[in-house]
């Protein structure tokens, strides 16, 4: 019976996991969805670093409604970004893309994360060494 | 009169802290009593200029510059009184009177049982306060009198006390953001009792190492410190989100702001230090670590200091510009080449600490714990200074924004709420895998029944849900632990449930304490998850009398109205607010004009429900019409209680810990503390 119970446990817990992998799994961004998320990342070139979306400005007003029309005619986020960074220059963008110039900034965090994770093995890695 | 009892307060703190220093350093060298007086000077300089302060803002002295620049005859009492801390000269008076404040309970608690320690740690806190009231006395003097006005600005000021001042009709009155919310009061020194508070482990563990006892007694004489320190740190940040969300009206709370960031991250470095230091307590280990990180969390309120007020960063918080940056800057160097070159000469007694025997146990969720909370802390500043520096060195302007740091936080809080599941549900030393996993079983069907319930709901968004599903697991976790000791209690005593859990609670309140904290930052979580996650937004425009729509909501625009007080004018639109045949009720956002001041405020109309917080803010308005942004905040009062509770499980845990703490210094006090192990 406690076998036949843990079983059961057991599938519905994977049952339900299943479930939840399916959610994530089935995230598609709606165009309002792509809209906000692209909000975020285009600076408002008029208010000292706030985003388009944040902005209440009629600049940043003007952008965002642009976008939305980019959205609605099918171009990619990426598009979307590279024609906003050919006119503003690489500065217009908040998200930051790791590449040549931002270097630092992404490696930065992974190399904490390297010497921290080799730290926290290490002090057990000593004691088999000890041992 | 106003200006000439600031100087003189400001004046015998100097002195205060001068003598603190050298009779502390009397007292460490073996004499006793020596503090006493230099604490009772430095504590009476520091009120005294804070009340000059006070007097000047609530009597209108317009001979003084802070006062012409901050306040104006019209202003509110409460927020005549909280401009004493809205501009950056008052926010370092508040510093020194906290710091001071901290000062006086350290020394009770040294007056009790005097040791090298204790006095060494006032020493210290002597030397951080020499540096504020000095600050005061000459780049940040608040009582600067005034000798050229334009219009109600002052533009030139001579610190001397006795010097001919022009005095001004009225003044400019606070900055409008500053006067627009009773928030703006509480905020700050609350932020500050927790900024400041971190101090005090700080200098405990600099006369620790100073004197060569590394050992555990300095963080565990603190620890009641730490937690309090902790709790108001928490509590401001959350009031600070508050406020932003009520009062800047841009329709949220959280934006990586440079400042925003620079109150988290000794949040962070307070987090790890707290849940590192329970290893020394209970295991010996991370005796080094403990000192990196109070140094750090030390170091990082000076370096917020100098984000916030020295005007490095365009930001809605850098209201002011000034040549307080340098210094700042300097102090820290300072800080960090001291304590750091003090921890490298101990480095031979900061022992070899007693090793991890496995990954899988407590110690090692810890490890995880901090592991990822210093990776967050990476974040967060490498992100905040990236900018500066690339402005700094190459002239060029380069974005750090919010789809940056939600790259890296959001795993890295899904990860953090994972452990913060498992940890505490596992056992010292070694944890079989079996044990873990009878453990977490239940909750963990619990939490994905959660998670499954709301993607059958018709939820498809995958960081939401997978936090709100990691939330429900700390949550659920927290409830089977305390039942599976209270049902083993029950049946031990032959009682009933309810008075064992009670019992269980009772036995290891500080452990329960945590475990609130972490119930707090679970809802926390959900909450954030729900309003920044699953937000959604739109922007209408309405004639009177015209109706919207928007997430399953009708609004309708009844009439634009105006009022006007002697220190503002108010226009703004009343929008009655239903869904389906039930009326919601009224909201009224606005847009606020101060007088002196060219920029308008909004303050947005929030109607909050349990569902969620439907958010009105004006975009524009005149006689025919209004635009609004609408927005849709679900959960958002979770982020509020969540905060909340986790501040209370924070300030719980430190109130029943006192008495175990006193037990514990008498005994430290009486036995000489060596190294751990």
């Amino acid at each position: 019976m406690a076998d036949f119970r843990r079983r059961t446990g057991g599938l519905v817990t994977v049952v339900l996991l299943a479930v939840v992998v399916f959610g994530v799994i089935a995230d598609h961004p709606t165009p309002d969805e792509r809209l906000a998320s692209l909000g975020d990342r285009i600076a408002c070139p008029v208010c000292d670093g706030a985003s388009i979306a944040d902005s209440p400005s009629t600049y940043a007003r003007d952008m965002l409604s642009l976008v939305e029309e980019q959205i609605a005619q099918g171009w990619s986020d990426e598009e979307i970004m590279t024609y906003f960074e050919a006119r503003y220059t690489d500065a217009i963008r908040l998200d930051a893309p790791a590449d040549s110039s931002r270097l630092l900034l992404w490696l930065a965090p992974l190399g904490v994360a390297g010497a921290g994770a080799y730290l926290a093995l290490g002090t057990r890695r000593r004691e088999h060494g000890d041992a | 009169m106003n200006a000439a009892l600031g100087e003189l307060g400001i004046l015998s703190a100097l002195v205060g802290a001068t003598w603190l220093v050298v009779a502390a350093r009397g007292e460490v060298k073996g004499a006793v009593g020596r503090v006493a007086r230099p604490v009772v000077v430095l504590v009476g300089g520091a009120a005294v200029t804070m009340l000059a302060l006070q007097l000047a803002l609530l009597a209108d002295d317009f001979s003084i510059a802070y006062v012409i620049n901050n306040s104006r005859s019209t202003t509110p009492l409460v927020f005549k009184v909280s401009s004493a801390w809205a501009a950056l000269e008052g926010s370092i008076v508040l510093w020194g009177l906290v710091l001071a404040g901290f000062t006086l309970m350290v020394f009770r608690q040294h007056r009790r049982n005097p040791d090298p320690l204790g006095a060494g740690a006032l020493m210290v806190l002597g030397g951080v306060a020499l540096f504020f009231f000095g600050m005061m006395a000459t780049i940040a003097n608040p009582f600067e009198l005034c000798t050229q006005a334009i219009g109600a600005s002052c533009v030139d000021s001579t610190p001397v006390p006795w010097a001919d001042a022009i005095v001004v009709a009225d003044g400019r009155g606070p900055n409008p953001l500053l006067q627009n919310h009773l928030l703006m009061a509480i905020h700050p020194p609350v932020l500050y009792v927790g900024y400041v508070g971190l101090t005090v482990p700080f200098a405990f563990a600099i006369s620790a190492l100073a004197l060569a006892q590394p050992g555990i007694a300095w963080a565990r004489r603190t620890k009641a410190w730490t937690l309090a320190a902790w709790s108001f740190l928490t509590v401001g940040i959350l009031l600070g989100g508050w406020w932003s969300y009520e009062v800047l009206g841009w329709g949220g709370y959280w934006a990586w702001d440079p400042v925003e960031n620079a109150s988290f991250l000794p949040w962070l470095a307070a987090t790890a230090f707290i849940h590192s230091s329970f290893v020394q307590m209970r295991r010996g280990m991370l005796q080094a670590w403990n000192f990196v990180l109070i140094i750090g969390a030390f170091s990082l309120t000076i370096l917020g200091t100098f984000l916030t007020r020295s005007g490095a960063i365009a930001s809605v918080h850098s209201f002011t510009q000034s040549s307080i940056g340098p210094v700042l800057l300097g102090f820290l160097a300072l800080v960090l080449i001291g304590s750091f070159g003090l921890f490298a000469r101990r480095a031979h007694v900061v022992a070899q600490s007693p090793r991890l025997e496995s990954l899988m146990s407590r110690e090692g969720a810890f490890l995880a714990n901090n592991l990822l909370l210093t990776v967050f802390g990476a974040v967060v500043l490498i992100g905040t200074l990236f900018p500066l520096f690339v402005e700094a060195f190459t002239g060029d302007t380069v974005g750090v924004g919010r789809p940056f740091f939600d790259r890296f936080a959001v795993p890295l809080s899904f990860a953090l709420l994972l452990a913060m599941g498992t940890g505490p549900l596992m056992p010292y030393r070694i944890a079989r895998a079996s044990i873990v996993w009878e453990r977490i079983r239940v909750p963990l069907r619990l939490a994905l029944g959660v998670g499954a319930a709301l993607v059958i709901l018709g939820l498809r968004e995958a960081w939401p849900l997978l936090s709100i599903v990691a939330a429900s697991y700390v949550i659920a976790a927290i409830g089977a632990h305390l039942l599976r000791l209270s049902r083993a209690g029950a049946t031990k005593r032959d009682e009933s449930l309810g008075s064992s859990a009670l019992r269980v609670i009772r036995s290891d309140a500080g452990f329960w304490g945590g475990q609130l904290s972490h119930i707090g930052v679970a809802v926390l979580a959900i909450g954030i998850a729900g309003s920044s996650g699953l937000a959604s937004t739109h922007t209408v425009s309405l004639e009177p009398g015209q109706r919207g729509e928007f997430a399953g909501y009708e609004f309708t625009y009844v009439r634009p109205f105006t009022s006007q007080d002697d220190h503002r004018v108010v226009t703004g639109a009343s929008i009655e607010v239903a869904r389906g045949e039930t009326g919601l009720g009224i909201v009224r956002p606005r847009v606020n004009e101060f007088q002196g001041q060219a920029q308008a405020v909004p303050t947005p109309g929030v109607l909050s429900r349990v569902s969620g917080d439907l958010y009105f803010t004006i975009i524009a308005i005149d006689g025919t019409g209004v635009t609004l942004d609408v927005w849709w905040f679900p959960l958002q009062w979770m982020v509020w209680l969540g905060g909340l509770i986790a501040g209370l499980g924070g300030m719980w845990s430190t109130v029943m810990r006192r008495a175990g703490a006193q037990r514990v210094e008498t005994r430290s006090s009486v036995r000489p503390v060596t190294i751990d192990g």
